[in-house]
């Protein structure tokens, strides 16, 4: 194909091997060609680091467990519900809620590469990247949960979502006994990514 | 045929080794550096996010396969600067950018502008749209014979609904795909067949030599 490109050398291997000297030398490269700013790369990194990230999703998924207006939009289109909420951007442009209930739970991979609802959780995990997670998640669900200790009944049906470049998953965990009447503020410090992600279980308060 | 990054099912790898939900955002500071310069060099305007995603997936399989995550983004980056002849091999080869003002310079991103462009999505912008689909799309509309010579394309895009935005979605794909060739025999091909199939060249198609 002509796209194929064995036949000659690819123009990364004429940087550094070393991959933190291969990133200096292209941002060194760029910023001296007057494209690129550092400060500006600074205020990406701070971006993903302190305002996207799970704290966006644990707020929408807070809000669905308490206002069921709000839950009916998340299903019938969640882009629509979370971009109400201001989330929305690059990685999340149609983002799909899946329901975990007695019956079913949701699991997500992207099996491709990294796919990923960034708006409502940041950037990936190492793992989410990772080849082992990336392959077997769609193979051995149970076994991969397992490993980040979470045990289902075989009755209840594990369904796996592999997302792709248009459409990022979310997953509304359940909603734990013993938080009737909380805030919607305090069920969101309850919920993590890995619920979100689908490899976690919410707790029940102690 | 698929190729290295279609790994869903494969057999052979260990365990997941999950990380605590306290763990940084970045694990190294490169990897945050890999990200930033990624993304402001793809606010330049020259591709889309699926072109970006497509040149990781085209990485030599020998390199895919020993490349950490964001080793593959920034070869993957620094391929497509090449290709888009925004940097040259001569000065990766001498680490010094050569001394050449670059037409690009107007665009650069800007600090204050992060926050718009981060939640802005991975639409091709207003200005990649204006000054590379546009003149591209009447190119096409004009020289069906060249549209038929181009028979690969790496992005198919389709409407979504309800907004009938239009996304490239190459990424997904595990093979490239054919162009219909329907759409560059039209006499009369629609306003959406042009804007798609000029969506649909955007990006590497501008670099094939029936384009120049």
């Amino acid at each position: 194909m002509p796209h194929d490109a064995h036949d000659h050398e690819q123009p990364h291997s004429l940087l550094p091997s070393d991959p933190a000297l291969r990133v200096k030398a292209l941002e060194t490269l760029l910023v001296g060609k007057g494209l690129v700013d550092p400060a500006t790369l600074d205020e990406i990194i701070d971006t993903y680091q302190t305002k996207i990230g799970p704290q966006n999703g644990a707020e929408v998924v807070a809000r669905a467990w308490s206002d069921d207006a709000f839950r009916d939009l998340l299903f019938k289109d969640a882009t629509a519900a979370v971009s109400q909420m201001g989330f929305y951007g690059r990685q999340g442009e149609h983002i799909v809620a899946v329901q975990n209930t007695d019956s079913v739970h949701n699991l997500v991979v992207c099996t491709l590469c990294s796919c990923y609802p960034w708006p409502l959780l940041g950037i990936p995990p190492g793992w989410y990247k990772s080849d082992a997670y990336r392959a077997r998640a769609v193979r051995e669900p149970r076994k991969v949960l397992a490993e980040f200790g979470v045990t289902l009944p075989d009755q209840v049906a594990v369904r796996v979502w592999d997302s792709t470049a248009e459409i990022r998953y979310l997953v509304m965990p359940q909603r734990p006994a013993g938080t009737e009447g909380w805030s919607v503020d305090a069920l969101a410090k309850l919920i993590t990514r890995d619920a979100m992600i689908g490899t976690g279980l919410i707790a029940a308060p102690s | 045929m698929s190729r290295l990054h279609d790994m869903g099912g494969r057999f052979g790898d260990g365990p997941v080794v999950p990380e605590p939900a306290e763990a940084p955002v970045f694990a190294e500071e490169w990897h945050a550096r890999a990200l930033a310069v990624t993304l402001a060099a793809g606010s330049l305007g020259l591709w889309t996010l699926d072109a970006s995603r497509h040149s990781r997936e085209w990485l030599l399989p020998a390199d895919y396969a020993v490349f950490s995550y964001y080793e593959k983004w920034i070869s993957a980056l620094c391929n497509m600067l090449v290709e888009h002849d925004v940097l040259s091999r001569a000065e990766l080869q001498s680490a010094t950018a050569d001394s050449k003002p670059s037409p690009l310079q107007a665009r650069r991103l800007t600090p204050d502008k992060v926050a718009n462009v981060l939640s802005s999505g991975g639409l091709p912008n207003a200005r990649a749209i204006k000054s590379h689909i546009l003149p591209l799309v009447t190119r096409c509309a004009q020289v069906p014979a060249r549209i038929r010579r181009l028979t690969e394309v790496t992005a198919v895009c389709r409407p979504m609904q309800p907004e009938k935005k239009a996304v490239l979605c190459s990424a997904t794909a595990p093979t490239c795909f054919r162009m219909p060739m329907r759409m560059g025999r039209a006499k009369h091909p629609s306003p959406s067949t042009v804007w798609l199939f000029g969506l649909m060249c955007f990006g590497r198609m501008l670099k094939t030599p029936a384009m120049k």
